[in-house]
């Protein structure tokens, strides 16, 4: 990345304007004006006005600063970050066993394992394990799957 | 109390007692160490079977997961950057840095060693001083409360690496995302946006999991990786030797009154008492130049405060039957459930019964060291193992003890957009510790501002009217703030 | 290991085999017991000790997982949207069902549920610290009057039991406006605070009331209790229906149309355990009132609860 944007500013721009519009959002709500201490928005008015300040100054210093881009290899990030969302919107309706096992064949492979066995029997593994301590040791179910009750 | 303590020592020195503190303690600092598993989960985890037994060796075996997975906690948040409890987070500020360069061993001695010793002494406390602390206890309202938070922020400041703004900025995030949710003095819903699961509030635990253990996780697949090399390099706890000890041992004593002062407050906890313990050990300490560097006397001054809390934390529990925080919360409802009224009678009407828990607690803390040694030992092989496998496991275990703190999906998400957005955040140079100083301290500082505020009918300067211990940590904090402004302008002068 | 195989696949032949006759092959797998807060608390403990007897009577098992949040509305709403098949079952106090989706933007209300029973219910008293200069209730409203704005009273959170207590209390005797509300985060913290003089009022359940020293003012209940027979009760002191009475109450609720004869099962197993002698001697040592009510019964209390707590929902402002 060259010139004027920067991955530092363009974090640093993006925080103000988020801390910006949740200023503005804390005047258009609808609360009962009891005032002073028992307005809801007392403390998080005050909270984010310091905040706002902030970041003001946090865009100008990152704006002045000179930036050196942080080595980053990007694909495994993105894939693992990806499949972390995946996971946990899938976690409920899929069960905690099929979730696992999918998730951490995606991290072995995003990570650059090959081989098969390892692939694949490591996230097996670890889930059978986790799922036969919780769900059938200690009685503590995690979310089970729709197709079999005792996974 | 003392005169109970023999027949007390009869309860606990008995086969059963004795295999209950043993294999407490030691599956407590398992769990504890297991990333993403901290105190709450494990005690959850433990509790059906303590319904089964009687009465002390129920309580005791909830009081040695409790103390064991404090001190578990920071076997991970040193090895693996990973706390298992807000508490740990601070630990993460110099045992990680000390892990990095190939010295976990040393690193967990120090942190072992300083666990013993403030859980020790706030064992001793609580056998000898419980009535009485309890008491003064009740000198703190939400006026002094306020103050003692607003201490506790200061040190944001201190931990705060790098970039201050930056450090600032990420604390009051913190602060804000503390606020999302039911208003706890009118309990309408703040920035939920209409989405229902947010009246709930962001959780702390899942919040602490995201930004520290997932973020973790990216931040080592983005960097290049060399397959062969294990995630650390540990091989078992190194003990410090005595003359190490010199001129820390004032650090460590501070620490133990701290953790032991702030234990006994309401609504505090412990990692307020680690957070405000290492704020004042960088302000103080003579090698306060290598903090954040991985420096022991930071390791000290955080684990020896952290676990002082844990019997300071039993004062108001049992003195007054009032829990200090919610393991002990459920401690009460357990001897509830074997019929003993927990209350001001407690101590009074069940002598031998208190006098077993105390000792036992003392007990307990005893076997840290041992047993510490001998998890760590057990566990550095599983160490060494490839570490993507490790990442994996990480992540596996990260939404068992999210999902199992109180059971509800939408936490997962939040757990997965936190490391998501705390990777990101992480990279450009905003430190995560002063966001969860925020998000733990913010509520209390809420309620108690505004508590303060209805009490005085809504003027500030009337805080510090009739009010000498606020007016002092008022000064304290004050001070803490304006000492760095103070430490770089000396050296100016002097040039 | 081998056990466990073998009820895997005898329960999987068991809903390969279920068909028309569901209510009498229930249940076929575990029921789940859903506990509105963490694990530990006084509702988790209770729903803990009740589990065993209510599988033994139904002769199936039973588990119970916590699903905390949002003052117990979380897991409640979580349990709305659920399959009504009787296998999953909440339970949901006074303020779960009745208080929070009345005061909350919340995704269930009164018809989202198929009452099953009723397990416990402990009126509420109204207490003070017991070296206060308030003897009676004649007292307070005498002290408040000559000097209003002075006194607090206390609670563990906006719209929880023990705020609607002190609600009931003040408002019925009409001196509400002349006091502060201090909402504290949990019971704890408002109990210590009142041993250290910042308030001077709270309200609980007796048994809660019997942890300190606290001199009780005020009882809602219909008669005056055993264990406190010179506390007169709500009515007595002029406080008018339906401020009158008010009960922490609790009971099993599963999602809204479940089959009348799975319900009528649960409900009776519901009964049985609770007249079983293990969970009777559970309640004594714990000071728990029992209560139960059978489907029929708790539905109609439960709706007559609905209405009834909208007076002191509108009396407390929320």
């Amino acid at each position: 990345m060259s010139g004027v944007i920067s991955e530092r500013r363009v974090v640093s721009t993006i925080l103000l304007v988020l801390t910006a519009g949740l200023v503005l959002s804390t005047f258009g709500l609808q609360f009962a004006d009891l005032g002073g201490a028992f307005s809801p928005m007392f403390f998080p008015r005050i909270i984010l006005f310091i905040l706002l300040g902030l970041a003001v100054a946090n865009v100008v210093i990152d704006g002045l600063a000179a930036t050196d881009g942080q080595p980053i290899e990007l694909l495994p990030v993105v894939i693992i970050g990806a499949a972390f969302m995946g996971y946990v919107l899938l976690l409920i309706p899929l069960g905690y066993f099929i979730s696992s096992t999918l998730v951490g064949v995606v991290i072995l492979v995003a990570l650059g394992l090959r081989n098969p066995v390892q692939v694949l029997g490591v996230p097996l593994a670890a889930s059978v394990g986790l799922v036969a301590l919780f769900n059938h040791v200690l009685k503590m179910p995690l979310p089970t799957s729709p197709f079999f009750w005792w996974i | 109390m003392l005169q109970s303590l023999p027949e007390a020592m009869g309860l606990i020195f008995t086969f059963e007692g004795m295999m209950v503190l043993t294999l407490g303690t030691m599956l407590g600092i398992i769990l504890g160490a297991l990333p993403g598993i901290g105190s709450t989960v494990a005690v959850a985890m433990i509790l059906p079977f303590t319904l089964t037994m009687s009465q002390a060796p129920g309580i005791l075996l909830l009081l040695a997961i409790y103390a064991g997975s404090v001190y578990g906690g920071s076997i991970s948040a040193i090895l693996i950057n990973t706390p298992g409890t807000p508490q740990s987070a601070a630990t993460c500020f110099d045992g990680y840095p000390m892990a990095q360069r190939g010295e976990a061993g040393k690193a967990l001695g120090w942190a072992t060693i300083a666990s013993v010793i403030g859980g020790l002494t706030s064992a001793v406390v609580l056998i000898f001083a419980a009535p009485q602390l309890a008491a003064f206890a009740l000198n703190f309202g939400p006026i002094e409360t306020f103050t003692l938070i607003l201490l506790g922020l200061t040190c944001i400041v201190s931990v705060s690496e790098g970039s201050l703004i930056k450090g600032l900025i990420a604390g009051f995030i913190g602060l804000f995302l503390s606020t999302v949710g039911g208003d706890p003095i009118t309990g309408e819903a703040r920035f939920t946006f209409g989405n229902f699961q947010l009246i709930a509030g962001f959780n702390l635990l899942a919040v602490v999991i995201g930004v520290f253990a997932l973020s973790e996780v990216l931040t080592r697949a983005a960097a290049s990786r060399d397959d062969a090399a294990p995630l650390v390099d540990f091989n078992g706890i190194v003990l410090p030797k005595l003359h190490e000890w010199k001129g820390r041992v004032k650090g460590l004593v501070k620490s133990v009154l701290i953790g032991n002062g702030i234990g006994i407050l309401p609504g505090t906890g412990a990692a307020t008492a680690a957070f405000i313990s290492y704020a004042e050990a960088r302000r103080s300490a003579p090698t306060r130049a290598n903090f954040g560097k991985g420096e022991p006397d930071g390791l000290i001054a955080s684990e020896a405060a952290n676990n002082a809390v844990t019997g300071g934390a039993l004062v108001p529990t049992m003195a007054l039957g009032i829990p200090g925080d919610a393991i002990t919360a459920v401690m009460l409802a357990t001897l509830t459930l074997h019929g003993v009224t927990p209350g001001i009678r407690l101590m009074t009407e069940n002598p031998v019964l208190m006098a077993a828990i105390f000792s036992g607690f003392f007990v307990i803390n005893l076997m840290l060291l041992p047993l510490g040694m001998l998890v760590s030992r057990m566990a550095a092989p599983i160490l060494r193992i490839k570490e993507a496998y490790m990442l994996v496991m990480i992540t596996l275990l990260c939404t068992v003890g999210v999902y199992f703190v109180r059971g509800n999906p939408f936490d997962l998400l939040v757990m997965a957009i936190a490391g998501v957005i705390g990777f990101i955040l992480r990279r450009q140079g905003y430190p995560m510790a002063p966001l969860v100083i925020g998000m733990v301290l913010g509520p209390t500082l809420e309620i108690s501002l505004r508590q303060g505020l209805i009490i005085t009918d809504g003027s500030f300067t009337a805080f510090f009217v009739g009010h000498p211990i606020a007016g002092v940590l008022a000064v304290a904090a004050v001070g803490m703030l304006l000492l760095p402004v103070f430490r770089a302008l000396r050296p100016a002068k002097a040039a | 290991m081998n056990n466990l195989f073998i009820a895997t696949l005898t329960s999987l032949a068991l809903t390969l085999g279920a068909g028309t006759a569901i209510a009498k092959e229930f249940p076929e797998r575990p029921i789940n017991l859903v506990a509105p807060f963490n694990a530990g608390g006084g509702t988790d403990l209770l729903l803990r000790a009740f589990a065993p007897h209510f599988a033994e009577a139904l002769g199936g098992d039973v588990f119970v997982s916590n699903m905390a949040g949002g003052s117990g509305t979380v897991a409640a709403a979580a349990l709305a949207g659920q399959k009504a098949d009787g296998y999953q079952l909440g339970y949901w106090s006074v303020t779960v069902a009745t208080i929070q989706p009345q005061i909350k933007d919340i995704p269930y209300n009164v018809e989202s549920w198929t009452p099953i029973c009723s397990v416990a219910a402990s009126p509420t008293v109204l207490f003070t610290q017991a070296d206060s200069p308030f003897e009676t209730v004649e007292d307070v409203v005498a002290a408040v009057k000559a000097e209003p704005g002075k006194y607090l009273y206390g609670s563990s959170g906006p719209g929880a039991i023990t705020h609607l207590t002190t609600v009931a209390a003040f408002s019925g005797l009409g001196i509400i406006d002349q006091m502060k509300h201090l909402p504290f985060q949990g019971s704890g913290p408002a109990l210590q605070a009142m041993a250290a003089g910042t308030i001077q009022f709270f309200g609980d359940t007796e048994l809660l009331m019997a942890s300190g020293d606290f001199r009780p003012l005020v009882v809602f209940n219909s008669e005056r209790l055993a264990s406190m027979p010179d506390v007169p009760t709500a009515a007595e002191v002029g406080i008018e229906a339906p401020l009158n009475e008010l009960y922490l109450w609790g009971g099993l609720f599963a999602p809204a149309g479940v089959d009348a004869a799975i319900t009528e099962k649960l409900s009776t197993a519901c009964g049985t355990a609770i007249n079983s002698d293990g969970f009777q001697e559970f309640a004594e040592r714990t000071s728990t009132v029992l209560n139960y009510r059978n489907t029929t019964d708790f539905d109609a209390f439960f709706r007559a609860q609905y209405e009834a707590n909208s007076a002191l929902i509108e009396a407390a402002g929320l």
